[in-house]
């Protein structure tokens, strides 16, 4: 079993421990208490964990309410006799989807195309070479992109997101350098690393499977590993950063304008010293958290995920996606968080419109721009 | 999970499935709403407009992995539109505030065993004092059982906001427990 966290020593704390919700809900099921033992041996502790066992009886024994079946079945005629009221016109809809489908399989036979093209070339004029001949793809917005690289390694690449990468690897070391979004899946090979260069980090991995979001234009780069281990070091940055291990389903957060703030902060303090003296890298910048990491790589399958994401993130993510301009109108939206998970190559404003029904907004969609406003006559949030 | 087996033949235009869905949901759907509105008329109305709207844009909804969460948040929505549209009219300078306010009431108490009366009142009291998201969130959390992160979706908040608030909201109760 899972080993739980240390309890708090008070009953407030115990209250909101994400551990204790997992104990309130198996206790039901007569499951033996983990921290029976602690509880034991101080009984501090163990008048603390009473006192929330008590207070969360005291808030959670209510009466569960029912309605009447007669009433529930008046209100569901209501519903069917409105929607069959309604006359169904459009079958268009479904067209729409047929056009779709047929879009996306164009795009990818052009990848596969320019792909093919590179191997062709690269094979029959480059073999007898034995120096390193660099490939580059690169990804426009609104497309993504799939590649297998000479050792085996596969990678997905997001919209906006460039790769550079050896035509055939050195026995060595494997190295790519990245811009933008990709999911690697790494082959092993042995006593080799392949190592990842971002803009400001290297990532190091011996067989592995990890996600890697570094836009230039972003506010933070984030590496995310599904399987594996991966070692985040500085690259050819000037930051100073000592190796960080990452283990599956944990994510490192590498806040950008932080990072440079504090830095301008002590340039400012340091006037006098040398400009180009290393900067360490304070634990400020740099964020681990257990993800679901799903959400994160499920774009390689085309899906579109926001998971509690704010609309700041949520505009700049299908600006990629759907290779458009965002604008959000009110500065309040920036920070309304949104979750939703769209699986059917949903069409800009198909989830738009899936938005408007949870959140209050409205939006127009000009050519290729959109832009998005809090709906003002629903406006009940700020 | 047979839930979602009716959520995909919903998708699919089965109006059965539709009818079994609100009768499934609608003892948590509708006593949350008359926790957000106290006139049975919106709770009613805005259960409707949203079912309904749910089956007109059915094409343009995918596969959901929550269904109580999801429609939980789609008639918090519809009654916050609703009560706007009723009030257009009324007292513009009214605090919009006051209109959304969960009330904890007797009813909600009574079979408390762990209260005697005076106690109860005190818990009433004191939970009525709470803030306006402190109490939606205590409500989200031990009325309806929900974890934190599902009740940072249904809120709009971040998780350690949640957290902050219903710390609060506990710690407001400290007097009721020995």
């Amino acid at each position: 079993m899972k080993k739980n966290k240390k309890l708090p020593l008070a009953f407030d704390k115990i209250l909101i421990h994400e551990d204790f919700i997992t104990y309130i809900e198996n206790s039901r099921n007569n499951i033996e208490n983990p921290w029976k033992e602690e509880l034991e041996n101080s009984p501090e502790l163990k008048k603390e964990f009473e006192r929330a066992v008590q207070l969360h009886n005291i808030l959670t024994s209510h009466k569960k309410i029912k309605y009447p079946d007669d009433y529930k079945k008046k209100q569901i005629n209501r519903l069917l006799s409105r929607i069959n009221a309604e006359v169904k016109s459009d079958r268009f809809i479904q067209r729409r989807n047929l056009l779709r489908i047929a879009q996306i399989a164009a795009s990818i036979f052009m990848v596969l195309i320019v792909a093919a093209f590179f191997l062709i070339k690269n094979n029959v004029i480059e073999s007898p070479l034995t120096q390193v001949k660099e490939l580059k793809v690169i990804v426009p917005s609104g497309e993504k992109s799939q590649l297998i690289l000479s050792d085996g390694t596969k990678v997905w690449l997001n919209s906006e997101s460039k790769l550079v990468y050896p035509a055939n690897f050195t026995i060595k070391e494997r190295t790519v350098s990245l811009e933008g979004e990709a999911y690697f899946d790494v082959t092993k090979v042995k006593n080799s690393y392949f190592v990842v260069y971002t803009q400001d980090f290297k990532v190091k991995v011996l067989g592995t499977k990890f996600n890697i979001k570094s836009y230039p234009k972003d506010r933070t780069i984030e590496t995310t590993v599904v399987e594996g281990m991966v070692s985040i070091e500085s690259g050819k940055s000037k930051f100073n950063l000592s190796p960080i291990i990452l283990k599956p389903t944990e994510r490192l957060v590498y806040r950008k304008d932080t990072a440079s703030e504090s830095k301008k902060e002590t340039r400012v303090n340091e006037i006098e010293s040398d400009m180009e003296k290393i900067q360490p890298i304070s634990s400020q910048e740099i964020f681990i958290s257990h993800v679901n990491t799903e959400n994160i790589t499920c774009w390689k399958d085309h899906l579109l995920v926001f998971d509690n994401e704010t609309f700041d993130e949520i505009a700049l993510k299908m600006s990629r996606w759907y290779k458009v301009q965002i604008t959000i109108q009110d500065e309040p939206l920036k920070l309304h968080r949104y979750t939703g998970k769209f699986v059917n190559n949903e069409s800009l404003t198909q989830v738009l419109e899936a938005i408007k029904l949870t959140t209050p907004i409205c939006y127009t969609v000009h050519q290729n721009s959109v832009v998005i406003a809090l709906d003002k006559k629903n406006n009940n949030f700020y | 999970m047979e839930h979602l087996i009716l959520w995909k033949k919903f998708l699919k235009g089965d109006k059965e499935a539709l009818s079994l869905l609100f009768r499934i949901y609608f003892d948590d759907l509708y006593s949350y709403g008359t926790k957000l509105s106290n006139s049975s008329e919106i709770v009613e109305d805005s259960m409707q407009d949203m079912f309904y709207k749910l089956w007109k844009n059915r094409d343009n909804l995918g596969e959901i992995s929550n269904i109580k969460y999801y429609l939980l948040k789609a008639l918090r929505h519809r009654i916050f539109d609703n009560l706007n549209w009723k009030n257009r009219f009324v007292a513009m300078e009214l605090p919009k505030e006051e209109l959304f306010e969960i009330e904890f009431s007797h009813e909600d108490f009574l079979i408390n065993e762990q209260l005697d009366v005076e106690r109860r009142e005190k818990l009433i009291k004191t939970l009525n004092q709470l803030s306006k998201s402190q109490k939606e969130a205590i409500y989200l959390r031990y009325f309806k059982n929900y974890d934190f992160k599902l009740i940072a979706r249904i809120m709009n908040i971040s998780l350690q906001s949640v957290r902050n608030v219903i710390h609060r909201g506990i710690t407001a109760c400290r007097e009721l427990i020995k």
